[in-house]
């Protein structure tokens, strides 16, 4: 069966079989096996230039929305120191009015105070003013012994008092 | 020691073959084995192509296929993207046929299955296919006026050798791929001779043969492979080359 050929360059009948099956080989790779292949390659590739292309418009994207961000910020900050501004001259206007009622509310304390303390200081004078004439009419009837028309020189007394007040007023109001 | 080696190299079979009826079994069920792998692999990828995540049996198909899809394009453009299945089926072919050779055998040696290519029956059809279909496409080009005139271009005196450069490229396609798998196979027979006298250096150079020689089968079929697709370059380009 082994058998040596005469001249192993030279082909035989075996070239026959070797080239029907190196065409249906070819027929079938051809036919069946790489379009399979060149579709899902393609596709793939598309996939891939398509993401490619995705990436590309994303970075974009995102360049535009840092842009926007900062343009965001930016004008944020504006407004906060506005709105700072803002609430500063609101608290010192505030800060004035509170001050001018206070000021007007002191007044009032003050004006109010004032009236009381007169009115007080002109109650005690008249009651010390009652007390000096009793006190001397009652020296006085000691003195004379008899009694005497109150009332008259209570008048007296009131009378005398104020030409000593008014005198005693000039005087001071020359001091 | 010389007569040692002597007695060796009578015992390598060279250019024998398992025949019946003129047919080369040996080199026939080896090729039968390549294309079952080829079209077994090409066939099951298929089936399971994706456009999602590739296996990595579709990677390597992939990778095969667009590097002869590139080839093609640039050597000829995308208008002969039909040179591409012949180019990949030359790659697979002889890339698997190549690599049989590194199996153990089943005929007349049991160490080494002899690689188909390693047979000129099936170098030969390559060649001739290739032959055929670019001087077809030579005269599609050119017209068949133009293809016999362009073995006469200047200078005239060379027509002979341009005939002889037209008949030499599928001889040279198909004793290249030949002569280089066939001494392949030589040596590998060389090694396990050895055996009975240099047993250490047999069972270390024989798997260290065996790798290069895939090596040199993955050369030589980018070699044939390439080869084509610049025949089909040179036979329809203006003018020849």
């Amino acid at each position: 069966m082994l058998v040596a050929s005469s001249n192993f360059l030279v082909p035989n009948a075996t070239f026959i079989v070797e080239l029907v099956a190196f065409l249906i080989v070819v027929f079938i790779l051809g036919k069946y096996i790489l379009p399979r292949i060149q579709a899902p390659m393609e596709e793939r590739q598309a996939t891939i230039r398509q993401a490619l292309l995705d990436a590309e418009e994303a970075k974009r994207r995102s360049a535009e929305a840092e842009v926007e961000y900062k343009r965001i910020v930016g004008e944020a900050r504006v407004q906060a120191r506005a709105v700072v501004e803002e609430a500063h001259k609101m608290a010192e206007q505030a800060r004035t009015e509170r001050r001018q009622q206070a000021e007007a509310e002191y007044e009032r304390i003050v004006t109010t105070a004032g009236t009381d303390i007169d009115g007080q200081i002109r109650r005690a004078q008249e009651a010390l003013r009652q007390q000096a004439a009793d006190l001397a009419i009652a020296v006085a009837e000691k003195v004379i012994g008899e009694g005497i028309d109150r009332s008259a020189q209570a008048a007296f007394i009131n009378r005398t008092i104020d030409q000593l007040a008014t005198s005693s007023g000039g005087v001071t109001e020359k001091a | 020691m010389l007569e040692g080696a002597h007695l060796v190299a009578v015992n390598i079979p060279v250019g024998d073959h398992i025949t019946r009826g003129g047919l080369n079994l040996d080199t026939i069920y080896t090729t039968a084995v390549a294309c079952a792998v080829v079209l077994g692999t090409g066939l099951y990828m298929a089936r399971k192509a994706t456009a999602g995540v590739p296996s990595k049996l579709q990677l390597v198909w992939e990778t095969v296929v667009g590097t002869v899809q590139d080839q093609v394009d640039n050597s000829l453009g995308p208008k002969y993207r039909n040179v591409v299945p012949l180019a990949v089926a030359i790659f697979m072919l002889v890339l698997v046929a190549d690599w049989i050779e590194i199996l153990p055998g089943l005929f007349h040696n049991t160490d080494y299955a002899p690689s188909p290519t390693a047979d000129v029956n099936l170098t030969y059809a390559m060649a001739i296919v290739v032959f055929v279909l670019t001087n077809a496409a030579s005269i599609r080009v050119r017209g068949f006026g133009g293809y016999i005139k362009h073995f006469f271009r200047k200078p005239v005196a060379m027509f002979p050798l341009h005939i002889i450069e037209e008949i030499a490229k599928p001889l040279t396609l198909a004793l290249r791929l030949f002569g280089n798998l066939f001494s392949g196979g030589i040596m590998i027979a060389l090694l396990i001779s050895f055996i009975p006298r240099f047993w250490a250096a047999s069972i270390i150079f024989t798997p260290v043969w065996k790798l290069f020689d895939m090596f040199i089968g993955v050369i030589q079929a980018f070699i044939f492979a390439l080869l084509t697709i610049l025949y089909f370059q040179f036979a329809t380009e203006d003018g020849g080359h």
